[in-house]
């Protein structure tokens, strides 16, 4: 598995559960403790490592922990840079989840070998009590994505403002169905976006 | 006349004029930037400026441009640079802009929105990946600041001595070479502690231990940061003195150094006062040292001094000859300035 995918779950169990905890988990998976020496060393089988660790430390089910995972890196103020990064996929909630698909090719314009599950997005026939019903399809899937990205279509619902209620409708060995329904995309103020970061024009002017 | 909806769609930044090269028609981007500056019915070359691929004047020389790139300035928005491309039509003509290399300081001076480009256009994606990128490097610096900083840390590890933090014999001699390299003079100091030995047999290797480091720091005090302060091993030290003017100089620090050494020391209740004998000796360009010889000769002086009672200081000749001035404590003492 990637680096950077060790690295999210280590600022993960950092912000929300403490450095304490994490070095609990590093040393239960037999991984460097230390938050930029996780992306320097790698060895095949990591990732799932921690992940155990992070069970049996946490005593919390895998795909919750996953979607909080999913949450952080969507919502914390640490993870900014990505939520700015997500943004960029649509000016509103449903132009964002029918960008979802291009999400993988727009994770390899940055990190080309991070590994990417396959995405789809269908409209359902929906209800008049919501305004879409979408199903978003995760397939040949690297397990666990499928937690990760309800989690942060869930966070991103909330930074577009929107009302939505996300499920997990079908989960089996590469098939994951995510069921999303829109009650109302303008029902909240969304979160603050620009083009360009606030802080970065004096970066540019340089 | 071109739909205006339909270009509006395509090119936000697009501007139609009539044959004459009137406007008749500006895209809503441009329209935004432009505010309340209206430019309908105006010629399209006082809108734009045409900087390349050469400047223009009339109309009739923009139409012969027909689909090449443009390299445009706008003097409404501030001279600022756009590329273009323009394209004569049946019923009107149409020239589009775009803004180029300068995509990322559009978007902070003129403060566009997603909406300012066309769905199609790659704007966005190229913001996306710039920004992907700089979060992608600001992680890589930081990992090379922690690769440089453990680089340090293993340098400083082979240079250092580790109870006082001056440097080691093996970083005093590469520093000694370095010295005898360059063209300058330097004085050349070798310490060897009186009463350590009673110290650390009588009060043990803690007070021992704590001399040392009352002694570096003195050491360290006395110098500046370019020298080079060395402990070589046991109770013995060396200080590399560099641009030093005279061998006066040279003796008037060590005076300091010595008063230092020698005032009263405590540790733990128990006194655990020393005292010192040194050798100098002062090098000058225009002498032919080999290292070798050097700390041999300096070494020479200090078994003199110490020969000469405690707390005395044996100075080399000048020339490298065999000839040695000694100093007393007391005499030192009037060195003090």
């Amino acid at each position: 598995m990637h680096a950077l995918i060790n690295k999210a779950l280590q600022s993960y169990i950092t912000a929300c559960h403490g450095f304490d905890v994490w070095q609990t988990v590093a040393l239960r998976a037999r991984v460097p403790s230390d938050p930029l020496d996780i992306m320097l060393q790698m060895r095949p089988g990591q990732t799932l490592d921690i992940l155990q660790a992070m069970t049996d430390v946490l005593g919390q089910d895998r795909s919750v922990m996953l979607e909080d995972l999913g949450t952080f890196l969507a919502a914390h103020p640490d993870c900014e840079n990505l939520r700015r990064l997500l943004r960029f996929g649509g000016q509103n909630f449903m132009d964002f989840l029918l960008s979802l698909p291009d999400m993988p090719a727009r994770v390899r314009l940055a990190v080309p070998d991070m590994p990417m599950p396959r995405l789809r997005i269908s409209q359902k026939p929906r209800p008049v009590s919501m305004q879409a019903h979408l199903e978003l399809i995760c397939s040949t899937c690297v397990p666990g994505w499928a937690h990760v990205l309800l989690g942060l279509v869930r966070a991103m619902a909330d930074d577009y403002g929107a009302l939505a209620l996300l499920d997990l409708v079908h989960a089996d060995h590469d098939h994951h169905v995510i069921s999303i329904k829109v009650i109302e995309a303008g029902f909240a103020t969304p979160r603050q976006f620009h083009l360009r970061k606030p802080n970065s024009t004096a970066q540019a002017a340089q | 006349m071109i739909d205006p909806k339909v270009l509006d769609c395509f090119a936000p930044l697009h501007v139609q004029t009539d044959h004459q090269g009137l406007i008749t028609h500006i895209g809503p981007a441009l329209k935004r930037l432009l505010g309340d500056q209206t430019v309908l019915g105006q010629p399209i070359l006082s809108l734009v400026k045409i900087d390349r691929p050469h400047q223009i004047s009339h109309y009739l020389d923009l139409e012969a441009l027909h689909g090449a790139r443009l390299h445009i300035s706008m003097p409404l928005l501030a001279d600022f640079t756009l590329t273009g491309v323009f394209a004569k039509g049946q019923s009107g003509d149409v020239l589009n802009l775009s803004f180029g290399p300068e995509l990322v300081q559009a978007v902070d001076q003129l403060s566009l929105s997603a909406q300012d480009f066309a769905a199609t256009d790659l704007a966005l994606e190229l913001l996306y990946l710039i920004e992907a990128n700089s979060a992608i490097t600001s992680f890589s610096n930081a990992l090379m600041g922690r690769i440089q900083e453990a680089r340090k840390k293993a340098e400083d590890l082979a240079q250092k001595d580790p109870l006082t933090g001056l440097h080691n014999r093996r970083s005093f001699d590469a520093r000694l070479a370095r010295a005898l390299d360059n063209d300058h003079s330097f004085a050349l100091l070798h310490i060897d502690l009186d009463y350590f030995k009673q110290v650390n047999d009588t009060l043990g290797h803690q007070a021992g231990d704590y001399v040392l480091c009352h002694v570096a720091d003195t050491l360290t005090r006395f110098s500046r940061t370019d020298d080079c302060a060395a402990r070589l091993g046991g109770d013995e030290f060396a200080v590399i003195y560099h641009n030093m003017p005279s061998p006066e100089q040279a003796l008037q620090i060590y005076a300091r150094i010595l008063a230092k050494i020698r005032a009263p020391l405590k540790f733990e209740g128990q006194d655990c006062s020393i005292s010192a004998s040194a050798g100098l000796i002062f090098v000058t360009p225009q002498t032919d040292w080999r290292a070798d010889d050097l700390i041999a000769a300096v070494d020479r002086a200090l078994y003199a001094a110490k020969d000469h009672g405690r707390s005395a200081l044996a100075m080399c000749d000048q020339g490298g000859a065999n000839g040695i001035r000694l100093y007393s404590g007391q005499e030192l003492a009037e060195f003090q300035t």
